[in-house]
């Protein structure tokens, strides 16, 4: 059964399931058919450093190491922040009973870099109702999020629009405003596309 | 993350060679041993291709009681001499179902959509670049009000715009302003009317380019998202 994520702003109290939202689900995919003369299937490979192996699907590995090239097992290897405090790995969003939620700014939302998107509840759910006018009144909400209990955390959006409530997973990054002192190359042809319309289905 | 370059054109169509970098974000956990010292993770070799059960197969045949009784016998599933060596920059070759290298393959394209269902296949797709190429990107003069679109799309990447001269600054500075002005998005993009995809890479992914600009004063961020998708609903 899907878990649910108990958010909370102001004294209102929602409970969403998440349903992730990619291209696929919007647009459809592309798969691509790889085949020899012969029309057999073919698939990737690697081949070894010394050229006199091939290393077909599930035969190369990671393993971690200490200074000394010495493999670590997981249960020896710890976390740390970068000043050298040991970190507790945050709880799962969906074991938190509430979670509330902070006022956000478009200036910040617009900042982020999306590692992927939800859209929350279900059909005629009520909470989604709920949620509107606070949405309506402040455009971007925010909390941080983990899907699963992890050390870091992800910055969480949530916003709206006409077709329901969105919740944009990713990173803020720290933009700067510069100066002329700041710093850090041409002809134009025009070609023939009269393409004019957003498909966004056909990128 | 390191500097890129756009060749963009402004309303004006006056054109340029422009910088632009994102940000990575770096993680606030980093794995130590017991001592404190980091560790480092590396690519190892777990077997050959003649190791799997497909390469097993490929040896004994297809009953698997066959490969099961080589499996206790001869331990063909472990290569000792490789098993554990390190991977550095290895090539990358395409192997049939009988593990050995083809050296021409035919590549074809099947389209789904979002149902599942095929509807069409066709040879593979080649993008080509369009970020550098001859025709810069072009301001396409269609101003998108931030407070209406920023819930249309979603901004899968956000890269900033640098200059490198004053002149630079310059157009950059003046793109900005106008921006924040109308407090508007400018879809900036390929064709004649700008309103075609962005191609960052040879093979890459089409995306839509959204300029939005700030000013403090003589400063300016401007700021570039690129979008594949619409916030719509997938209930």
């Amino acid at each position: 059964m899907a878990r649910a994520l108990n958010l909370s702003f102001k004294d209102s109290h929602f409970s969403f399931n998440i349903n992730k939202v990619d291209r696929s689900k919007l647009y459809g995919y592309t798969s691509v058919d790889v085949k020899d003369d012969a029309g057999s299937s073919c698939s990737l490979a690697t081949i070894s450093e010394d050229g006199k192996h091939i290393l077909s699907k599930g035969c190369v590995g990671y393993t971690t190491l200490n200074e000394r090239n010495e493999h670590m097992a997981s249960a020896d290897i710890q976390m740390k922040d970068k000043e050298g405090n040991a970190l507790e790995k945050n709880p799962s969003s969906f074991d938190l009973e509430e979670i509330p939620l902070e006022v956000s700014s478009l200036e910040e939302y617009l900042t982020i870099n999306v590692k992927s998107v939800y859209q929350l509840g279900e059909e005629g759910d009520e909470f989604i109702a709920a949620l509107y006018p606070h949405l309506e009144a402040h455009k971007v909400l925010k909390f941080a999020f983990n899907y699963r209990a992890d050390y870091d955390a992800d910055d969480a959006f949530l916003i709206h629009n006409d077709e329901g409530v969105f919740m944009v997973l990713g990173a803020v990054s720290p933009f700067e405003f510069i100066g002329l002192d700041q710093k850090m190359e041409t002809a134009v042809v025009e070609e023939e596309d009269d393409d004019d319309d957003f498909d966004f289905g056909a990128l | 993350m390191s500097l890129r370059k756009i060749y963009i054109a402004n309303e004006k169509s006056r054109d340029s060679l422009i910088s632009f970098k994102g940000h990575l974000a770096s993680p606030k956990a980093i794995k130590v041993d017991a001592n404190g010292a980091p560790v480092q993770n590396k690519k190892i070799i777990k077997g050959t291709s003649e190791n799997t059960i497909d390469g097993l197969i490929a040896t004994y045949g297809d009953d698997l009681a066959v490969v099961a009784e080589n499996l206790i016998t001869c331990d063909p599933e472990i290569n000792l001499e490789v098993t554990g060596q390190f991977l550095g920059q290895s090539p990358r070759v395409y192997v049939n179902n009988e593990l050995n290298v083809v050296y021409k393959v035919n590549k074809k394209e099947k389209v789904f959509d979002a149902a599942g269902e095929l509807t069409e296949e066709r040879d593979l797709r080649q993008l080509v670049s369009n970020v550098l190429s001859e025709d810069p990107l072009k301001w396409s003069g269609k101003f998108l009000p931030i407070e209406k679109a920023y819930n249309k799309f979603v901004f899968i990447r956000t890269y900033q715009l640098f200059h490198d001269s004053g002149l630079t600054y310059d157009f950059l500075f003046d793109m900005a302003k106008e921006l924040e002005e109308k407090q508007s998005f400018m879809l900036l993009g390929s064709g004649k009317k700008g309103v075609g995809p962005a191609i960052f890479q040879e093979g890459g992914q089409p995306f839509r380019l959204f300029l939005e600009g700030r000013t403090q004063g003589d400063n300016y961020m401007l700021l570039m998202h690129l979008s594949n998708l619409e916030l719509k609903s997938i209930l």
